[in-house]
């Protein structure tokens, strides 16, 4: 999955090579919430998150939850979905595949490189994006789930969000770190 | 009239005003009184309601702002959100669970922990919340899941407390508001009530003071002033009636005071008749008495006999005349003292041997074979109704007999004496009976011309008989004969071995100066004097005693000292002779009498106070202290004799005085000559 670390930051022009720290923040979050690995709590994260973001009308009403490849996080998400009809899919998206399908993007650590050109056209189609890379929301990122000593946090770029067409609801805000317009593109 | 009590009751010393005012503010104190604890009762409800209402509106606005935290599993921003909550002082925890049941984010009012943490137990788990503690508990969804679940626990105390605080001050309202009803009501009372309370007072004057000329005025036209007016008009009607009964009764008592003197005035009137015309009476008998004692030829002794008779039955009517009065106006007494019936029938039967000779009939005594010989009575008081009987049944009997049957009659506890006359005379028509014992009434006017009498004799033998206990009656059939019967109680006399018969009653006042063996047969009133008969009858056939003493005579009457004169003359005696009491007593001073004879009827000092003085003088001065008095009267009243012993004298003596009594009473007081008799 490590390819697709290198592409998000050459596209993005924000990459800090932080995806060393990543075996041993894992570590860490995974103590947040007794009981739950990292990718659980992360899919559960990513399966909420669309439930707090205004989408524009032009988005299908059904969500898709999109992954770059078959990682743990895909996999614990696909198992938090099998128990409940929450009305999301979660779809692998292969090379060719359009992201404007997407209503929600998981960009891994691991996850094979993506084009920014890519990146940026799916930011078009209001494709939230969510990484767990280090710096990701500082570098120009939508959100980025972030480690934090005890738990996993979030980061929200707003201002990229903002110009995605997205609009996040007020209480993901208040968890949330925010960034300012000056943190955006 | 006087003890009409009005206005002040002992029970209720209330005022209508005040009981008005008390009912008045009572009545609006209960409803402000209820009014205010349901308005604050349900005030306090309905803010605790709406309380719970926004605390669940807030519980679930929070829980809508948890449900971000809960889903990115920030307990740390829930419990920010949470933390809000301490705005309202009433909540005192709150929680936020997981789906799971979870404890997901708490918050805790801190000035209220103490008492959360005492309804927990050891574990901390919730075992019993207070009473004073709601719990709100509201579901946390996201989409249409069911994320979690918020609960809320809202101290009702605080409003427990604001109910108290309330109820204080809408107590302190009520009790404001009471006076201030009863200030008010008390005002507006006074203006129904002083319009009474005036009427009240005004009542209760006129009841006090008896005085109905004072009207009830009153400006207003309202129910006050009808019963003002109405009252007015009670007042008018009273003050009218109580004029017409103040004339009445004045026109009453004047009628009466009237009746009364009109009453005294006859009674006085015959009294004073029958004196007045027995004193002269008394000089006819006696001179007649002393005339038959001289030479007469044979027509002379006719005439005297005729004289005698006539003026003996003109004594009888005045006797039954003063005896009427005396009846009439209550002073007639009857005594009880032992008596001697078969004395009695003696004098009777020698009394109407006689005349029932004379006429032709027979005249029995059926004597007294089972009745008891003594017994309590007036022995005087029942020969003057035996003679008075049997003198009517003589009168009205032309032939046949005259019986009189004596019978003890009743039962073993109450015995009567029965007397029963029985004639054969001209008898009572059905029509008379009815009245025949009534005063004045005579069988008819033709009877009056041709048998004489006052018509008295009935009427007095009905009050005697009635006095002494018993009972009269008669059954007649006119032209065959009647029979009077009269019946006494039987009393058995009271044995005294020291008491003679026909003595003087034990209890009678002891006088020093009488002298024993003394006679106490008081002289018939109204009928035949028998002593004089008896002088008659022993005309020549007695020794007269001869005494020899100093007599002084007080009498104001010159035929009565005449007459005393002439009789004390045929005993030997020649008085000094004084004209009243102060005379005699004057007259004892200065001579040493033996003996004294007292009119008690006497200008200047009568002869009791005359009496009187010179008992005194024997006792206190020692003049002349052997000398007696012997009393004199023309009247012979019941207790008349008792009197007069009473104040000193030592005899009494009835006018016309006989010659046996007198005779005797000299016999008794003074010493005779010895072997001086004189025949006659």
């Amino acid at each position: 999955m490590n390819f697709l670390r290198p592409l998000v930051f050459v596209a993005l022009c924000f990459y800090t090579g932080m995806a060393m720290l990543a075996p041993a923040a894992e570590g860490a979050a995974s103590d947040a919430i007794p009981g739950f690995q990292a990718q659980q709590i992360k899919a559960a994260f990513l399966l909420h998150l669309f439930q707090f973001m205004g989408w524009p009308e032009s988005k299908d009403p059904a969500i898709e939850l999109c992954f770059l490849d078959e990682g743990d996080v895909s996999l614990a998400a696909s198992e938090i979905l099998q128990n409940r009809s929450s009305g999301v899919h979660i779809r692998q998206l292969s090379e060719e595949d359009s992201l404007s399908l997407c209503h929600v993007l998981y960009v891994g650590d691991d996850a094979a490189e993506v084009s920014s050109s890519r990146l940026l056209a799916a930011t078009a189609e209001s494709v939230l994006i969510v990484s767990d890379q280090l710096g990701f929301a500082q570098g120009g990122g939508m959100v980025e789930l972030e480690r934090r000593p005890s738990r996993i946090g979030l980061v929200i770029n707003l201002p990229v969000l903002e110009a995605a067409g997205l609009k996040p609801s007020s209480k993901l805000l208040r968890l949330a770190r925010v960034l300012g317009s000056n943190a955006g593109l | 009239m006087r003890d009409f009590k009005v206005g002040k009751s002992v029970k209720s010393r209330r005022t209508l005003s005040q009981q008005v005012s008390q009912i008045s503010a009572g009545v609006t104190a209960l409803v402000l009184g209820v009014t205010l604890f349901f308005v604050v009762f349900f005030s306090q409800q309905l803010a605790l309601e709406q309380s719970i209402e926004q605390t669940r509106i807030v519980t679930r606005v929070i829980g809508s702002n948890v449900t971000a935290s809960i889903a990115f599993r920030d307990p740390a921003t829930a419990g920010e959100l949470l933390d809000a909550l301490a705005v309202s002082p009433e909540i005192v925890r709150a929680r936020v669970y997981l789906a799971d049941g979870t404890l997901f984010a708490e918050y805790n009012s801190v000035i209220d922990q103490s008492p959360i943490s005492q309804t927990q137990n050891s574990l901390g788990e919730t075992v019993a919340w207070s009473s004073l503690v709601e719990e709100i508990k509201e579901p946390i969804l996201l989409g249409n899941t069911q994320i979690g679940s918020m609960s809320v626990w809202l101290d009702s105390s605080k409003y427990q407390y604001r109910v108290y605080l309330a109820l204080l001050f809408s107590f302190v309202i009520w009790l404001i508001g009471a006076a201030i009803a009863y200030v008010l009501a008390q005002r507006l009372n006074v203006r129904v009530t002083k319009p009474l309370n005036d009427l009240s007072e005004m009542m209760m004057k006129v009841s006090a003071e008896e005085d109905y000329s004072p009207r009830f005025k009153r400006e207003e036209t309202n129910e006050i002033a009808m019963l003002g007016g109405s009252f007015n008009q009670m007042l008018e009607q009273i003050e009218d009636r109580e004029l017409r009964l103040q004339e009445a009764i004045k026109a009453l008592e004047l009628a009466r005071d009237a009746a009364e003197e009109a009453a005294r005035s006859k009674s006085s009137f015959l009294a004073n008749m029958s004196h007045e015309i027995r004193t002269p009476m008394n000089g006819v008998v006696g001179m007649i008495a002393l005339l038959k004692r001289t030479e007469l030829s044979c027509q002379q002794q006719l005439y005297f006999d005729t004289i005698d008779k006539s003026a003996i039955s003109l004594l009888m009517i005045i006797d039954d005349i003063l005896d009427f009065t005396k009846i009439e106006a209550g002073r007639l007494e009857v005594k009880s003292e032992s008596m001697s019936l078969k004395e009695n029938l003696a004098s009777i039967a020698t009394f109407f041997d006689e005349p029932a000779r004379l006429k032709g009939i027979t005249f029995n005594i059926d004597g007294p074979k089972n009745v008891p010989d003594i017994f309590m009575g007036d022995s005087g008081r029942l020969r003057q109704v035996l003679l008075n009987l049997l003198g009517n049944a003589m009168k009205f009997t032309k032939q046949g007999a005259i019986q009189l049957n004596i019978a003890v009659v009743g039962s073993n506890l109450i015995k009567r004496i029965r007397f029963e006359i029985n004639d054969t005379g001209i008898g009572i028509a059905p029509k008379d009976q009815q009245r025949i014992f009534s005063e004045f009434f005579q069988a008819d006017a033709t009877s009056t011309r041709q048998f004489g009498g006052t018509g008295l004799g009935l009427a007095i033998c009905k009050q005697l008989v009635t006095l002494m206990g018993g009972s009269i009656g008669f059954q007649s059939t006119k032209g065959i004969g009647s029979t009077f019967w009269f019946e006494l109680p039987f009393q058995a006399p009271v044995l005294n071995p020291f008491e003679q018969t026909g003595k003087l009653s034990v209890d009678e006042p002891v006088n020093p100066f009488a002298r024993s063996g003394q006679s106490d047969l008081l002289p018939l009133n109204g009928f035949v004097d028998e002593s004089l008969t008896s002088i008659n009858k022993t005309k020549g056939e007695q020794p007269t005693p001869v005494f020899k003493a100093n007599i002084l005579v007080a009498e104001d009457s010159e035929v009565n000292q005449f007459i005393i004169r002439e009789l004390l003359a045929t005993f030997g005696l020649k008085p000094t002779i004084v004209n009243n009491g102060q005379e005699a007593v004057e007259s004892f001073e200065s001579n040493p009498y033996d003996l004294i004879f007292m009119d008690i009827q006497m200008p200047i000092m009568d002869g009791v106070l005359a009496t009187r003085t010179i008992r005194n003088l024997q006792s206190e001065h020692g003049v002349n202290p052997k000398c007696d008095v012997v009393g004199l009267s023309a009247h012979a009243m019941s207790g008349d004799r008792e009197r007069y012993l009473r104040e000193g004298m030592n005899e009494y003596l009835t006018k016309p005085i006989s010659i046996t009594e007198l005779g005797k009473v000299l016999e008794n007081l003074l010493r005779p000559v010895d072997e001086m008799v004189l025949w006659r």
